[in-house]
């Protein structure tokens, strides 16, 4: 494949790898279809994947490996040791490449910690915090809790010193427990935090904090997690506080930038069939009236620029674009934030082409106002000197 | 005598303690007079089960319109409780006055009920209470001061304890009586109506104590870090040190009332 289009798409940051849609838990809010299904990665088509990426014309500057949908620790750790190799075979150009997994943690032993700490993985684990919360929702398909297997996971992390990220998803209940999650983090060694909301996507046709009042709870939850964390020693790192705060004090977004989500090819997603897609991860495996199957080719048989070429590809990234549009002119977060992500969009609002989602009122609106006001408590937080703007 | 239905207890909504009333709650014989003040009268019995069920709430939280008919449970979350232990070890040799870091730890409390939608009055006054271990009774006393007027003024807010969190590092015991201060003098001018109307809380506390001496108190265990806030209507409260080994610590919490705040 010569790169010739591609060569204006992208750059790649952020690869997903696929390596099964199967999970060994059954959260009641995943958005995954197929979670049932067993299928696997083969040896072939992680090679071709790697190779097609490589050759994509699409790795510019260094980018993340992501392993994640379903759990990818069900696959074995020799399959993760043939991709280190396959990876260091088709990287000729040594384009720095940092590996994560996103992972239940149920699964991790001994020898996922030596292959964790071997290749420097950034390793996040779901958990939703003290049992109370967490196995209301992250159970077996028997319906069992899972938190004791998931801690069982973290504490071999942490004899191995394998450093972790937590990831909760925050359901309308958790949001009346900062002080208890917060406990459960220092409690259990977890030092750097994320929160996703609990979002409309897939099969998970609802959401808790859909309910009246949820901004104003979401708001007191994450100023007083806020609080928390950063009056800590040391300070617990939260991944929506730091968001924040480079938006607030680094570079604007403007007419025409875009963010990774939804910049085309900027992220390339992967499944275990080859097949493969850009734009929101979680936009694989699904199709619309209007687009067909989100999965735009397959690494065996289609070549990146003739993807681009494709009609349904343009009318895809037109939406998609239009979309990003109205969220510059309608919002007034739109400098900080770059338009909200094109899954929350089209699982919420049934198009694009639209504005404001669930994720946008919660992780992006009320987390910037509430980081903009502890910054203004806190003016010991270095100034911002200019105002830049993304490319 | 019986217990009569009463103010219930339940845990706090948004506080997340599975709490098993069966193991936590007692009954008393009654109460009796020694060295002129009034103590539980033992043996302790558990509670059976339709004493249990006219108790405490069992299950999920109480709901917010029954909160002020109840006392909520509740507990400081661990990073507190270290807070309060951190300050402790900082702290200046024993008998200073002045406990460093005291004003900011209680202002650290008030922001987390308050978060917990149990906020505690305007101007509300935190003040810390050791006791003797092994003692069957601190104080019998009405949440109310004893000179405040009975029955109150609908017009007046007097000042009251609002709750009390053990800061101890053992489990000590609340003893109550399940009745709020119009039941006592109800219960009395039923059975006793010749008795003069008491004029005070205090009054009114020495009167159901002695005239209803047979009524039996319960005896609540609240585990280091558990709190309570007491239920609106006037309650007679004590606490207890049986079993303990070291000094009993309470944070009391009281509203000044309006003339405080």
């Amino acid at each position: 494949m010569t790169p010739s289009v591609a060569a204006a798409a992208g750059p790649l940051e952020l690869l997903v790898l696929q390596p099964t849609p199967f999970c060994n838990i059954n959260c009641s809010y995943c958005y995954l279809p197929d979670r049932q299904s067993t299928k696997k990665m083969s040896s072939a088509t992680l090679r071709q994947s790697l190779d097609w990426v490589f050759a994509s014309g699409l790795v510019r500057e260094p980018f993340s490996l992501l392993w994640h949908a379903g759990e990818p620790l069900v696959m074995p750790v020799d399959f993760y040791e043939e991709a280190v190799a396959l990876l260091g075979r088709a990287n000729k150009s040594g384009v720095r490449v940092d590996h994560s997994f996103q992972t239940n943690a149920t699964l991790i032993d001994a020898r996922w910690c030596d292959f964790f700490l071997r290749n420097d993985v950034h390793v996040g684990v779901s958990v939703d915090g003290p049992a109370f919360l967490h196995d209301r929702c992250r159970r077996t398909r028997q319906g069992a809790g899972t938190l004791d297997r998931v801690l069982r996971g973290i504490r071999l992390l942490s004899e191995h010193q394998v450093p972790l990220f937590a990831l909760t998803v925050l359901t309308a209940e958790a949001l009346a427990y900062p002080d208890e999650l917060f406990d459960f983090y220092r409690t259990n060694g977890i030092n750097s935090v994320g929160f996703n909301v609990e979002e409309i996507e897939g099969p998970n046709i609802s959401s808790s904090l859909l309910g009246a009042g949820m901004r104003e709870r979401f708001r007191r939850f994450f100023r007083r997690f806020v609080d928390l964390a950063c009056s800590a020693d040391p300070p617990m790192v939260v991944r929506e506080f730091q968001t924040s705060t480079s938006a607030l004090l680094g570079p604007r977004y403007v007419a025409g930038s875009r963010t990774q989500e939804n910049k085309p090819w900027a992220i390339v997603n992967i499944d275990c069939d080859g097949n493969f897609s850009t734009y929101s991860p979680e936009l694989l495996g699904f199709s619309s009236p209007r687009h067909g199957s989100f999965a735009l080719g397959n690494v065996f048989r289609d070549c990146l620029d003739d993807v681009i070429a494709s009609e349904r590809f343009r009318a895809l990234e037109e939406e998609i674009a239009r979309g990003v549009e109205m969220c510059r002119q309608e919002c007034r977060y739109f400098a900080f934030c770059g338009g909200s992500a094109p899954a929350n969009k089209f699982f919420e609002n049934g198009t694009f082409a639209s504005t404001e989602t669930m994720s946008c009122r919660l992780q992006k609106k009320v987390c910037l106002d509430v980081v903009l006001g502890w910054l203004e408590e806190h003016p010991a937080t270095p100034a911002r000197e200019s105002e830049p703007t993304h490319a | 005598m019986n217990l009569t239905h009463g103010y219930r207890l339940a845990v706090a909504p948004f506080f997340h303690q599975s709490i098993d009333w069966s193991s936590r709650l007692l009954v008393g014989d009654g109460v009796e007079e020694e060295q002129g003040r009034f103590v539980a009268r033992p043996p302790w019995r558990a509670p059976t089960a339709d004493e249990l069920a006219a108790l405490a709430i069992d299950g999920a939280p109480a709901k917010r319109e029954d909160l002020d008919a109840c006392l909520c449970l509740f507990a400081l979350p661990e990073h507190l409780q270290t807070a309060w232990w951190d300050m402790l070890d900082r702290a200046g040799p024993a008998g200073t006055t002045h406990l460093e870091g005291f004003d900011a730890f209680v202002q650290e409390v008030a922001s987390l009920l308050a978060f917990k939608e149990l906020p505690v009055p305007n101007g509300a006054t935190f003040e810390l209470v050791a006791s003797q271990p092994g003692q069957r009774s601190i104080c019998w006393t009405f949440d109310r001061w004893p000179s405040a007027p009975w029955p109150p003024s609908p017009e007046q807010r007097p000042a009251r304890l609002w709750g009390a969190i053990n800061l101890g590092n053992e489990a000590l015991s609340v003893v109550l009586v399940n009745l709020v201060a119009q039941q006592m003098h109800d219960m009395l001018a039923q059975r006793f109506p010749a008795l003069p109307a008491p004029c005070t809380y205090g009054e009114l506390a020495a009167c159901f104590l002695t005239h209803l001496a047979d009524y039996p108190p319960i005896r609540l265990r609240l585990e280091p870090g558990e709190g309570y806030r007491l239920p609106a209507g006037g309650i007679l409260v004590d606490a207890c040190t049986l079993g303990t080994q070291e000094p009993a610590v309470l944070l009391l919490i009281s509203d000044r009332g309006e003339e405080g705040s």
